[in-house]
């Protein structure tokens, strides 16, 4: 099953600052979550998720941060400010309202 | 023998010549990639395997740089030749501060000559600064490559310093033909100082009028000109509007 193009971008900022909510995490880990949860239907060139949490970061709903990692790795880590929870808040209802309709149509 | 170190640098090149002044964002995608290659070794492919992979899985540079191009252009502050510029003229302007300071202290010249001695000095720096930075332009774009962003902080850059030399310029020679008035006996009159003076003054005054993308504070005399090589405005987007662009993020096949 191939997803929407419109669909993954849309869907894109919600699932980051979801991941986020449940603390810090950087590029890497947020893919891998992703297509974890999803069972691999959602895969993101990789390369493409960097502009739009620097977008998010612009936008005042994320902020980064460089941090050594265990293996001594510097990384850029990402974490929710509350602003960013406030707009994933109104998405979630968004997402939830057309996911509702959705469902009683097709009678699930 | 597979090099990653070196495949990483060439990335790293490539990468750096599409995003220029967002190294940071490099940074952060060669962190990427590491932990990628890491995880794909670990996984138990060669390196090599695993290069190819997070490589390919990271998408063509271009694509990835045109994202980060739909963002305003990034500050011309971070141009490292123009915080270069910025503390060649810093340096000298705060030493010679401090030596006029102790000069007027000292009642050794009036207050009149030594503040014109500074603004005049501190412009002409100015001024030589801009073709120092206009100099290492010329060869940077020779031998290192160059880009449109580079374009538009060179413009800043010029139009910044430019404006400053001109302004510290013109206040040297108001306050120094008043000095003359009292001390030579007249405002002006045509010695080689003076029509070096002159000659910075008609020179810069020249130059904030040329048509130069991204020249914000020449911008007084010549706005409609800059205007076309100003920067897009980055249309903000709202989240969830679905606006990602092609490309952005793929689905794999079922």
């Amino acid at each position: 099953m191939d997803i929407a193009k419109d669909l993954m971008g849309a869907s894109a900022a919600p699932l980051i600052l979801s991941i986020l909510q449940e603390g810090e995490s950087y590029g890497y880990a947020l893919i891998g979550r992703v297509r974890d949860l999803s069972g691999g239907q959602i895969m993101w060139t990789d390369g493409m998720l960097y502009p739009v949490l620097h977008r998010l970061e612009e936008q005042g709903l994320i902020q980064s941060r460089w941090r050594t990692a265990e293996n001594g790795r510097r990384r850029k880590y990402y974490a929710l400010k509350a602003s960013g929870r406030k707009a994933l808040a109104e998405q979630r209802a968004q997402w939830q309202t057309v996911n509702l309709t959705l469902a009683q149509l097709w009678g699930t | 023998m597979f090099d990653l170190e070196q495949n990483l640098r060439r990335w790293r090149r490539g990468m750096s010549v599409r995003l220029p002044l967002r190294r940071e964002a490099v940074d952060e995608l060669e962190s990427h990639l590491r932990d990628a290659v890491e995880q794909a070794i670990q996984e138990g492919s060669t390196p090599e395997e695993a290069w190819r992979q997070a490589s390919e899985r990271l998408g063509n540079l271009d694509a990835v740089a045109a994202e980060y191009s739909k963002f305003g252009a990034p500050s011309a502050w971070r141009w490292l030749p123009a915080r270069f510029a910025a503390a060649v003229l810093a340096a000298p302007a705060a030493g010679l501060a401090y030596f006029l300071v102790a000069r007027t202290a000292a009642s050794q010249g009036t207050i009149l000559l030594n503040l014109h001695v500074f603004a005049i000095t501190v412009g002409y720096v100015a001024m030589v600064v801009v073709g120092a930075v206009a100099a290492w332009s010329l060869l940077s774009r020779a031998w290192c490559g160059w880009s449109h962003v580079e374009t538009r902080a060179l413009g800043a850059t010029f139009g910044t310093l430019t404006t400053a030399a001109l302004a510290l310029t013109s206040a040297g020679v108001v306050l120094g033909s008043f000095w003359a008035r009292d001390h030579l006996g007249g405002y002006w009159s045509w010695d080689p100082k003076e029509i070096g003076g002159a000659a910075v003054l008609a020179w810069g005054a020249l130059a904030t009028r040329l048509p130069l993308p991204g020249c914000r504070s020449a911008a007084a005399t010549s706005a409609r000109r800059c205007s076309r090589g100003s920067p897009e405005p980055s249309s903000p987007r709202r989240l969830g509007s679905g606006r990602l662009p092609q490309n952005t993020l793929r689905s794999p096949p079922a």
